[in-house]
């Protein structure tokens, strides 16, 4: 069977080039992990969250770090995976208990790396050919990739010091051909050392050439993508499941009224916003509310999906909507759709945002009335929050 | 008195190794545990056999399909490329690892607006989600590539021809 093992083995193939493809790798998912961990926290906050409303663009720089992080990680985990590819077929499968331990975590870390990334992808163009929820199984899985990961440097630390940097492999190669060394390791190091340092482009291809490889192949898949996020890149955006400036007045849609079923109610011309703190609850119409104080304000909608797109809202500012209700300053509210149930049904607004200048219930949209698609006859926009509480097609606001 | 000079050193003082180890393996586990705990409490039974069936295809569809078929890949192509310079054969290499790359993260893409929109059986109206025409951006994207990496080829063995040339003009007397 190690023979099998050995017809995977290769001259590329080596502890170096696989301590090199993880430092990357675990980079690209400990920022991922940091970055979704925010996600998460600004939609189920715990009790200690600290809500930045500024920069307004803070969200969608977060949520796009994170998506491109994940996409940036596709190469990277084939590459990290092949490198160590003879490691799977290696004779006897199993050794002991605790290499039979080590093995299994290793086929979850596999495993739950593979999925977390395969599900954040079709994630991002609404894709769920499968019979879990997305978000819960999104969530734990990364703390079993970032789990497993910590794991796993812990088992491979003193190999990973090793192959550190050529210097150390070099000196470490030295000592294990002085007889010092783990037994086993000695002629693979040796072998595999002079044949990366001294080939640098010999047949197939050197370490370095197939890192460079590798390199550009990640910032070409990044660089075709990344620009659903980053309106800098959007002109290279050839392959992101969605464009910038386009939709309904420039903007793109996550949740149409079609998908919500709300365009009848939202369209009714019998449609209020009822307004409520305590015992005292006002209703006004949309002619009502328009009316009132109006500001406009450039603010990005940043969905967590990925995508973000700056637009100019106007409309009544939350902060005078909750006054006209004797509404205290440190209120929390709580934001009723039309659309009824699921995630999109309500969101609570925690006060950093109620009181915000910049938190509007907007009912124009880059100077247009809102489109039936973005929330008319009216929603909500607050600087820095996801996308998902930026309630659309409101119909009541009140203090919880 | 030399016997403790043998012994492993658990008692003896422990490294930063050790303890950089002791950390990472202890919130590393821990991070498990609460992961393990937070699939138990929060999704249902039905879906973790969903999720299950998931981890194992992956893992059968990595190990036992791609890997093995991007090694005999890679051996066909250390067989096509034979006799070619070291850095044509580096530009062969990389540019199909480039392609597959893409072809990797835009598969995806192709096959779920073929499956979405605008006619599948879970279409939905919202056409701001998968607008791009991925398929021929793809097949673009592996025309321009191939026509490059054919020029840089070609140029890499027309630079050398040169060289050579020049250097055989130089030794005449």
């Amino acid at each position: 069977m190690d023979s099998v093992s050995e017809r995977f083995a290769s001259p590329l193939r080596s502890k170096r080039l696989t301590v090199v493809l993880g430092r990357w790798l675990a980079l690209a998912f400990t920022v991922c992990f940091a970055t979704g961990l925010f996600s998460h926290l600004l939609q189920d906050p715990p009790g200690w969250m600290l809500f930045l409303t500024r920069p307004e663009w803070l969200y969608g720089a977060t949520q796009g770090i994170h998506v491109t992080t994940g996409i940036a990680s596709i190469p990277l985990l084939a590459a990290k995976l092949w490198s160590v590819f003879p490691e799977l077929l290696r004779w006897p499968p199993l050794k002991s208990v605790v290499h039979g331990l080590e093995r299994a975590s290793i086929a979850l870390f596999v495993a739950a790396s593979l999925v977390e990334v395969a599900i954040g992808l079709l994630n991002t163009f609404q894709w769920y050919p499968w019979t879990f929820g997305f978000k819960d199984v999104h969530y734990w899985l990364a703390w079993v990739v970032i789990g497993s990961l910590a794991l796993h440097i812990a088992v491979k630390l003193p190999l990973i010091a090793a192959h550190w940097s050529r210097r150390q492999e070099a000196a470490t190669a030295g000592t294990a051909n002085a007889g010092t060394a783990a037994p086993g390791e000695t002629a693979v190091d040796g072998a595999t050392v002079s044949a990366a340092v001294q080939s640098p482009l010999g047949r197939g291809w050197s370490r370095r050439g197939f890192l460079a490889a590798l390199a550009a192949g990640t910032g070409v898949v990044v660089l075709t993508m990344a620009g659903q996020s980053f309106n800098w890149l959007a002109g290279l955006n050839l392959f992101a499941p969605r464009r910038m400036d386009t939709g309904p007045q420039g903007v793109p849609v996550n949740r149409t009224a079609a998908q919500a079923g709300v365009a009848q109610a939202a369209m009714d011309p019998d449609w209020v916003l009822t307004v409520a703190s305590g015992a005292v609850q006002k209703t006004f119409t949309l002619a009502q509310l328009a009316a009132l104080p109006q500001f406009s304000y450039g603010l990005p909608i940043a969905c967590v999906e990925g995508w973000s797109q700056g637009a100019q809202w106007r409309g009544v500012r939350i902060r005078d909507l909750m006054a006209t209700v004797g509404a205290p300053a440190d209120a929390e509210l709580q934001i009723s759709s039309l659309e009824k149930g699921g995630v999109y049904g309500r969101s609570f607004m925690p006060a950093a945002y109620s009181q915000d200048d910049q938190t509007l219930l907007a009912l124009e949209l880059n100077g247009a009335p809102l489109d039936l698609d973005h929330g008319f006859p009216a929603r909500i926009i607050a600087p820095g929050r996801p996308g998902v509480l930026q309630t659309k097609w409101v119909h009541k606001v009140e203090v919880i | 008195m030399r016997l403790p000079v043998m012994l492993p050193p658990a008692t003896a003082e422990r490294g930063t190794m050790w303890w950089v180890r002791a950390a990472l393996g202890a919130s590393g586990t821990a991070a498990l545990g609460y992961a393990v705990f937070g699939f138990l409490v929060h999704v249902p039974l039905v879906q973790l056999l969903g999720l299950a069936a998931w981890l194992a295809a992956a893992l059968v569809v990595h190990d036992g399909v791609l890997v093995p078929l991007t090694t005999l890949a890679g051996g066909g192509l250390s067989r096509l490329t034979y006799g070619l310079r070291p850095l044509q054969q580096w530009i062969v290499r990389a540019s199909l690892l480039i392609g597959a790359l893409m072809t990797l993260v835009a598969a995806p893409l192709i096959r779920a607006q073929q499956v979405l929109q605008p006619d599948g059986p879970e279409s939905g109206p919202n056409d701001t989600v998968l607008q791009g025409g991925y398929a021929q951006a793809l097949g673009i994207f592996w025309l321009v590539l191939v026509v490059a990496a054919a020029v840089a080829v070609a140029a890499v063995a027309a630079v050398g021809l040169y060289a050579r040339r020049s250097s055989v003009r130089k030794t005449r007397p």
